[in-house]
């Protein structure tokens, strides 16, 4: 077993009910339950962790290879869809399984998916968690989704992982490999759609209170309900979370000095939505979340609260699906707004001990309205068209504090797409024809760089451009899939999709110091591009045995990495520095590869192993004119090249128990990393 | 009469409505949150206290004065001190980072040869309010130079040499290797040594030179380190040979310009030179060999 980090062991009290006459019996059942549940809790120390058998009985991740499962998956084709009929490698966490599951963000759920690497070096006090699926690192190398509608920020590319709640989850619905024919920019390793619970009876609730080392606590609550169980009705959801506590040292005993201290996080998250149901299940939805929190970055220097982050955030969403006979007419309005507040003290280790004290007020805002219509042609032939706007703005400030400097970067982006699919299963149904094609453009304009009150700090940026000149860019994605159902127990798919990631607003027009240099922004930055071909079966051998491998081939072009422009400049120090900029500069190669094998071996008994090899390499780094080591040959930071999972659960009314093994070898541009296991021994 | 195809269309209009109030709440959430800085600003004042220069003055050149500082913070630290000097040009001297209640700094300076010298003084606090003062340092028209001392062919061997030392006191005019440098602490100005960046200039409190010179005796243990601020200049070897006051020396010298080391020494470059007794002076490179075992040869003149 491996602990990279403490963690904190939480005690959980829980209570769950639904309607009033329900809440006696199930309070007493769930006393009976959560006592073990709170032993299952402390799973938490462990990075993997999979679900007793209760979950089992709906649970898409393993029961996958039974191939009348009746349950529909929407994110492939942003429609209602049988995930047998899809020729992709489609995973899915039910509510069953992130009920048992003992994580503590909603990132940890991911951990278990066959190929997914997650990145979250300090628990719960790390400001963020990275994900990497299909050998391609990083979370804005995936679109992720909320009830369909997208959270990456155009600012950045990733999103803020500490603001969901995992219990105001219903099910996360991934699929792996690009997916940017239907949803456009950041959907090149995969898409991540978390789907939020939707209350079925007139009252039921949940709530949750906890307390664990690192003097975490907080408590979780979540309520909701309909006006009338059946039929057309309003239906109505709150939920919320709160937590906070005092971490720990996060640099080492033999390195450590006294301006390292403790970190410390509290966060909350408030969320309601309010839907209605009507005819031919049509719904329209409305959502608004709140989440703030604070986190410490361990340094102390002299402000009391020293170093640390916060992501106010604001996000509104609407969703109306609206069913007219042959047509399905889905629209999404979002609006995500975080305002990112740092402060970082700093002490320079050189000579002179300079001490640096800022604050950083930044707002990064995304909003936009996504429509796609469904058009059933006839009971095997569906066309989809679609139209998707959408804005990101990004607008911050560097506020030194121990100097007058004040640094400001903004600019807008603002994306425009139509998109079309076809799927058509001839042969009565014996196979799947799914083909797409999607344009993009986007236009970055408003692109400005300030500098007031210049000191030696800064005064050698007035040099570079204060304003950016507007740019524009295209990208056409197309994609075409076949499956072939050979028998009962045996179905094969192909595909070829072609996926894209935009270039950051941060690295477009924010210029500033860096660790390596000083960064210079790259108004002509163009968005990475990957061509996936894959192959895949699901084989179901016997009732009781599924086997499900895919292998994958990925060509990336035009990667961005930061290369040195050849100049150099004095940032205050004795040294100069060289001046980076983020540039498409290379070509990435992935071949590789997972299998899934799934056995209920007994009535009780389940087992369950996957592995998943990728060889992630730069195969071209165009050093030609730039400064900049030649990266060919070397590996893409923090995938696994090879990852293996197993399982045994068994799982009764009387026990629940299971034994886990993970394992996972990790390699970096300039180094391998040994593999490293970790085994749950018995989480009961 | 009611127009009611107008009141149908805001009926209408009202479902759409909920959504764009909805946001611009939000907005208006977020717009209110920002940093608003407020309080009473922060305070800086002379000292006025014996030996300490706190009026606008008239110096001759190569004077010497003393000024004192005292600032504090009203509703918040003072994290920033800065102090610039336009002699018609506007430098940095000094920019500091800092996170305290109160400030008392003391300054030494030199009057160059510019006419008029404005010094400020600013003070910001942790709401970025700011005071500043000012000093104003007129030349005045009885100024003479001042004398100097000139050493010809000091010659400094790098850190690996075993003939010359790399240590030199213009105090003394000697050349001392590490222990014996190590035992005159106070008087060591200058240090030689090759390596990152070639042949080097710099002194005690440098940051790079202790990685060089180590051992019992090497930099880390020194407990007194006389800082040198070094400045490279366009003047020729011929103008400095034909100096004999400190007229040169002080046309030259840049207060805010100083660097703890010159890097990349080559032959007849002229380095101007502030040491930690305030004395003003030049280097002239006369020669080098290049390499952790050769040597730099070095003339110096500096005020006495």
């Amino acid at each position: 077993m491996e602990w990279n980090h403490p963690q904190p062991v939480l005690f959980p009290c829980l209570s769950k009910f639904r309607n009033k006459i329900q809440m006696k019996k199930a309070m007493l059942k769930r006393y009976l339950y959560f006592g073990l549940k709170a032993f299952t809790m402390l799973g938490a120390l462990l990075p993997v962790s999979l679900p007793a058998q209760d979950s089992l009985k709906t649970d898409t991740l393993h029961r996958a290879w039974i191939k009348d499962l009746p349950e529909l998956f929407i994110t492939a084709t942003r429609s209602q869809r049988d995930p047998g009929e899809i020729p992709a490698r489609l995973t899915s966490i039910s509510q069953a399984t992130i009920e048992v599951q003992p994580v503590l963000t909603t990132d940890a759920l991911l951990d278990m998916v066959p190929g997914a690497n997650l990145e979250r070096s300090q628990g719960i006090f790390s400001k963020n968690a990275s994900v990497t699926l299909r050998g391609l690192n990083g979370t804005p190398r995936n679109l992720i989704l909320i009830d369909g509608v997208p959270v990456n920020k155009t600012d950045g590319g990733g999103i803020n992982w500490n603001r969901f709640i995992p219990e105001d989850i219903d099910r996360i619905e991934i699929i792996k490999g690009p997916v940017s024919p239907v949803y456009g920019g950041n959907a090149m390793a995969g898409v991540i759609n978390m789907i939020t619970r939707v209350p079925e009876a007139k009252l039921e609730g949940e709530f949750k209170a906890f307390y664990g080392s690192c003097e975490t606590f907080g408590g979780m609550i979540r309520l909701g309900g309909r006006l009338k169980p059946t039929g057309n009705s309003i239906y109505y959801g709150f939920s919320g979370f709160y937590r906070q506590g005092n971490g720990y040292v996060i640099v080492p005993e033999t390195t450590r000095d006294s301006l390292d201290v403790r970190t410390y996080l509290w966060e909350l998250s408030v969320g309601i939505k309010a839907g209605y149901r009507y005819g031919n299940g049509s719904y329209t939805v409305i959502g608004y979340n709140y989440y703030n929190d604070k986190r410490g970055d361990g340094i102390r220097i002299f402000e009391p609260e020293g170093g640390y982050n916060r992501y106010p955030t604001n996000y509104l969403k609407l969703t109306s699906n609206n069913n007219f006979g042959r047509f399905n007419l889905i629209i999404r309005f979002f609006y995500q707004n975080e305002h990112y507040l740092r402060q970082s003290e700093t002490m320079s280790a050189r000579k002179g001990k300079k001490y640096t004290l800022y604050t950083t007020d930044a707002y990064r805002i995304d909003q936009g309205i996504w429509t796609n219509v469904i058009y059933h042609a006839r009971s095997n032939m569906d066309l989809i068209l679609g139209l998707d706007l959408k804005r990101g703005t990004a607008d911050g400030r560097d506020i030194y504090l121990t100097s007058t400097d004040i640094l400001g970067n903004k600019g807008k982006m603002n994306f425009l797409a139509v998109f079309t699919e076809y799927e058509w299963q001839p042969f009565q149904k014996k196979m799947t024809i799914l083909a797409g094609l999607r344009y993009d453009i986007a236009w970055f304009f408003g692109g400005a760089f300030m500098i007031e009150e210049p000191t030696t700090l800064t005064e050698f940026m007035v040099q570079y451009p204060t304003v950016f000149e507007d740019e524009t860019w295209q990208a056409v994605s197309p994609k075409l899939g076949l499956k072939y159902f050979l028998n009962r127990n045996l179905n094969l798919y192909l595909s070829y999709s072609h996926g894209f990631r935009p270039a950051m607003l941060d690295d477009i027009c924010r210029n500033g110091n860096i660790s390596k240099g000083f960064k210079l922004a790259n108004p002509q930055l163009k968005p990475e591009n990957v061509d996936n071909f894959e192959i895949g079966t699901n084989w179901h051998p016997f009732s009781s045995l599924g086997i499900e491998p895919s292998i994958y081939y990925t060509i990336g072009t035009d990667f961005q990495y930061f290369v040195g422009t050849g100049d150099s400049i004095s940032t205050g120090g004795d040294n100069l520095k060289p001046v980076l900029q983020r540039q498409n500069v290379s070509r990435v190669r992935v071949i590789g590869g997972e299998i899934t094998l799934s056995w209920q071996i007994i009535k009780h008994l389940f087992f369950t192993a996957n592995y998943a090899y990728n060889d992630s390499r730069i195969v071209a780094f165009d050093t030609t004119g730039r400064i900049a080591k030649d990266l060919t040959g070397k590996y893409l930071m923090e995938v696994p090249k090879n990852q293996a999972f197993a399982g045994i659960y068994y799982n009764s009314h009387i026990l629940q128990a299971s034994l886990v093994f993970n394992y996972k070898e990790l390699s970096g541009p300039t180094m391998r990393i040994p593999g490293r296991q970790m085994v749950t021994v018995l989480s009961i | 009469m009611i127009d009611m195809q107008k009141l149908t269309y805001r009926k209408k209009s009202r479902k759409y409505l909920i959504p764009w109030i909805l946001t611009g709440l939000i907005s208006l959430n977020s717009s209110c949150s920002k940093n608003d800085s407020g309080g009473d600003p922060p305070r800086i004042r002379f000292i006025t206290d014996t030996g300490f220069v706190s009026h606008d003055t008239t110096l001759k050149t190569g004077q010497r004065i003393r000024i004192g500082l005292d600032a504090e913070g009203m509703d918040g630290n003072i994290t920033f001190f800065q102090i610039s000097v336009d002699n018609g040009v506007r430098q940095i001297f000094l920019d500091s980072g800092l996170n305290s209640a109160g400030l008392q700094y003391r300054l030494d300076i030199i009057k160059t040869v510019n006419p008029v010298e404005k010094w400020t003084f600013l003070v910001m606090d942790r709401n970025r309010n700011k005071d500043s003062i000012q000093l104003i340092l007129n030349k005045s028209d009885s100024s003479h130079y001042g004398q100097i001392r000139s050493f010809a062919d000091v010659l400094l061997g790098a850190q690996e040499n075993s003939t010359a030392g790399s240590f030199f006191s213009p105090t003394t005019g000697f050349v001392y290797f590490l222990d014996m440098a190590f035992l005159n602490q106070s008087l060591i100005d200058l240090i030689y040594y090759y390596g990152l960046y070639d042949g080097t200039l710099s002194s005690p409190n440098e940051s790079d030179a202790p990685a060089v010179f180590t051992g019992p005796t090497g930099l880390v243990n020194w407990t007194v380190k006389n800082e040198t601020r070094y400045d490279t200049t366009s003047i020729s070897p011929q103008a400095f040979d034909l100096t004999e006051n400190d007229s040169l020396l002080l046309a030259v010298y840049e207060p805010a310009a100083g660097k703890r080391k010159v890097k990349y020494v080559a032959k007849d470059q002229v380095i101007s030179f502030k040491n930690q007794a305030g004395k003003i002076g030049l280097i002239k490179v006369n020669g080098m060999e290049p390499s952790s075992t050769g040597t730099v040869s070095l003339s110096v003149k500096i005020q006495e």
